[in-house]
């Protein structure tokens, strides 16, 4: 409920404090201006503060809107959205979990993709992400496992010349 | 001319490309037809299978996946009341009440001819206009360009969904993403942070792929497993011709509005559906069956999603500038085989442009050929679950990153696309502003900094002529008419918050 209610404000600070970093950070480090330049306008980091002077606008607005509202009653179809979430998502800390589960999944696919090559990593990947999600139906996986990258890479490797790494199988 | 269509049927006529149409549409009637897949995610995941096509051939895979995916989309919205794309939300309403029925046979024939029918007429519409709005172009230079896609940038405003202001975030991502890489004039680094990968701006596929299809794989496993059989069975019963008679002028109408909202950039399938929808039952003689599963309400739904789907070209082709969120990904694909869309592919590439009209209309007839083949096996695919698609989805994700430049480079702008991508879900932030101002924005800024460069910083340019002007006019009315929309919503929340008070 908190975060529904707040959302708005924490996106705002969010975007507004992102802004303010890339304004006062990031553009002066990353983006090399040349010293011939004349025009303001032509200068490389002139288009980058535009947009991003409009992101610091909209997130204030967005902070400040967020505020205002927090303080309302939830309308509706607000309630509803957070039911249905309820209803088809896990408790809170599980979600978390999971969600980051599934995002270390990924990082330890294109490592094992670096080391195993892409078949052996995909094949491996189809599973793991098939189990976590809840799915026993080993005869259906594992076919997929197996055939869905082996087709895949020489798909890409005969039709489409390119080719695929194959890791420690190279 | 004559030549020229010569050349582009020779172009088009080939065993290749009348195959790949097919393959297009019977892709997207599939991933249509899954719950959970929708048609942007569908050409988001075929556009690396397009790099070592042909510009056509490729292009025309990409339209005929778009094509189906629409179509498909009202397959699960009948069967079991899940729109597969958005723009079949409207065709539940009716759909799925006929199902209950068990008249789902006689429902999906009705979705399936309307939809082929206002394909038809959209491409006849794309076909006409297209290349005279194209010549009309041609007159166009840098502040012209600038001046018009400052005004496509307002198709955010149709994109946004509920909130305009997250739309707008979006859309400063997408625009500042786009801003990575070597300064067009000067040639000086921009944010790369030293890595020479990022020297030549970031990849649209990785990017594409990250945001679309990543966050809802990491969002899956959020929730709860569950997979219930939902898909009870067709029936027998086909839809005659007295009803289909009696359905027409509806067809007819509603191909009409989604032409025309099809035109407009930003408006997009699911207002055209709902708008044909709410017409034919003002206009209907059995106006009070709408809703509990009455054929025309169908056919109403399905004419306006379908009829957008030639006429959102238009922009596209004649301006290049995209009039949704799929024709600006197929926009990023005319770049990658090194074409751009606009007056300019109509002055040098003509022949390409009419061999894309011909793999267009053909996709119209092999939609109605693979639609009524394939109703059957459509309709078992939209009970595929989750758990096996999304573990599929990732594995298609990766190889298709990977190709684009045989770097694992592309495969971390993936990930970390997909974590923005996750954060946006989270916080409700749409994902089509970002995308449509990534690829707008390069071509913004380029148009912007060579309009200055011409006049040495003096920004008169920008209204140097009736066309500047009617662009710019049409931006300031556009933004005018989107804050007083907002602002009325809003009243109209207070209001209806006092009253239950």
């Amino acid at each position: 409920m908190f975060f529904a209610r707040f959302s708005d404000a924490i996106l705002g600070a969010v975007i507004s404090a992102g802004s303010l970093l890339m304004l006062l950070v990031i553009i002066p480090i990353s983006v090399q201006v040349p010293k011939s330049n004349k025009v303001l306008a032509l200068s490389p980091d002139f288009w980058i503060k535009i947009i991003v002077w409009f992101s610091l606008f909209i997130g204030a607005y967005l902070f400040i809107q967020g505020l205002k509202t927090a303080k309302e009653e939830l309308t509706e179809d607000q309630v509803a959205a957070i039911e249905n979430i309820k209803n088809h998502h896990h408790p809170m800390g599980r979600s978390v979990l999971m969600a980051m589960l599934a995002i270390a999944n990924l990082f330890v696919y294109y490592f094992l993709i670096d080391w195993l090559g892409m078949i052996l990593a995909s094949s491996i990947s189809v599973v793991t992400f098939a189990v976590l999600c809840g799915e026993r139906r080993y005869k259906i996986i594992l076919p997929i496992a197996a055939f869905l990258p082996t087709g895949l890479y020489y798909f890409f490797l005969k039709v489409a010349s390119i080719p695929m790494p194959l890791g420690i199988f190279e | 001319m004559l030549e020229n269509i010569t050349i582009a049927f020779q172009l088009f006529a080939t065993i290749d490309n009348v195959a790949i149409v097919f393959i297009g549409v019977v892709i997207g009637c599939i991933v249509g037809a899954i719950p959970g897949m929708t048609a942007t995610m569908g050409v988001a995941l075929t556009l690396p299978f397009t790099f070592y096509l042909p510009p056509v051939t490729g292009i025309l895979l990409l339209i005929g996946v778009y094509k189906g995916g629409i179509y498909g989309g009202s397959i699960p919205a009948i069967l079991i009341k899940t729109p597969g794309t958005p723009a079949a939300a409207c065709t539940v309403l009716d759909g799925f009440p006929l199902t209950q029925k068990g008249q789902a046979n006689k429902a999906l024939h009705m979705a399936l001819y309307s939809s082929c029918f206002a394909d038809f007429m959209s491409n006849i519409a794309l076909i006409f206009f297209t290349g005279f709005i194209a010549s009309f172009a041609l007159k166009f230079g840098p502040p012209e360009f600038f001046s018009l896609i400052l005004f496509s940038l307002t198709i955010i405003a149709g994109v946004a969904g509920d909130s305009l202001a997250r739309g707008l975030i979006s859309a400063c991502f997408g625009l500042l993403l786009a801003t990575i890489g070597l300064d067009l004039i000067y040639g000086t680094e921009r944010m790369i942070f030293g890595e020479t990968e990022l020297m030549g701006g970031v990849k649209f596929i990785p990017v594409l792929i990250g945001l679309f299809a990543i966050p809802e794989i990491i969002d899956h496993y959020t929730k709860k497993y569950e997979h219930k059989k939902r898909f009870v069975g067709l029936g027998d019963e086909g839809v005659t011709m007295g009803e289909w008679k009696r359905c027409f002028k509806s067809v007819f109408r509603g191909s009409l509005i989604g032409v025309v909202m099809g035109a407009i950039p930003g408006i997009g399938g699911a207002p055209s559906a709902f708008l044909s929808y709410s017409e034919a039952k003002r206009t209907s003689k059995v106006a009070d069956n709408f809703g509990k599963g009455e054929l025309e309400g169908i056919a109403a739904a399905e004419s306006g999603n379908n009829g957008v789907c030639g006429s959102t070209m238009i922009p596209l082709l004649a301006l290049g500038v995209p009039g949704d969120v799929i024709t600006a990904v197929i926009l990023g694909a005319f770049m990658i085989h090194g074409l751009r869309p606009g007056p300019i592919l109509f002055e040098q590439n003509i022949t390409i442009v009419y061999a894309i009209f011909m793999g267009i209309m053909l996709s119209s007839v092999y939609l109605l050929i693979v639609g009524k083949a394939g109703i059957k096996l459509f309709a078992r695919i939209s009970d595929v679950p989750n758990s096996f698609l999304y573990p599929i989805v990732l594995v298609l994700c990766v190889f298709g990153a990977y190709a684009v430049g045989n770097t694992m480079f592309d495969l971390v702008v993936m990930i970390v696309m997909g974590l923005v991508g996750y954060f946006m879900l989270k916080f409700h932030i749409p994902a089509a502003p970002f995308l449509i101002a990534f690829i707008l924005g390069p071509l913004l800024e380029d148009s912007f900094r060579q309009s200055l460069q011409l006049t040495r910083g003096d920004f008169s340019i920008f209204i140097r002529n009736p066309i500047c002007w009617t662009f710019l006019s049409m931006t300031v009315l556009s933004i005018y008419v989107i804050i007083r929309r907002n602002i009325k919503l809003k009243k109209d929340r207070d209001l209806a918050a006092m009253l239950i008070e």
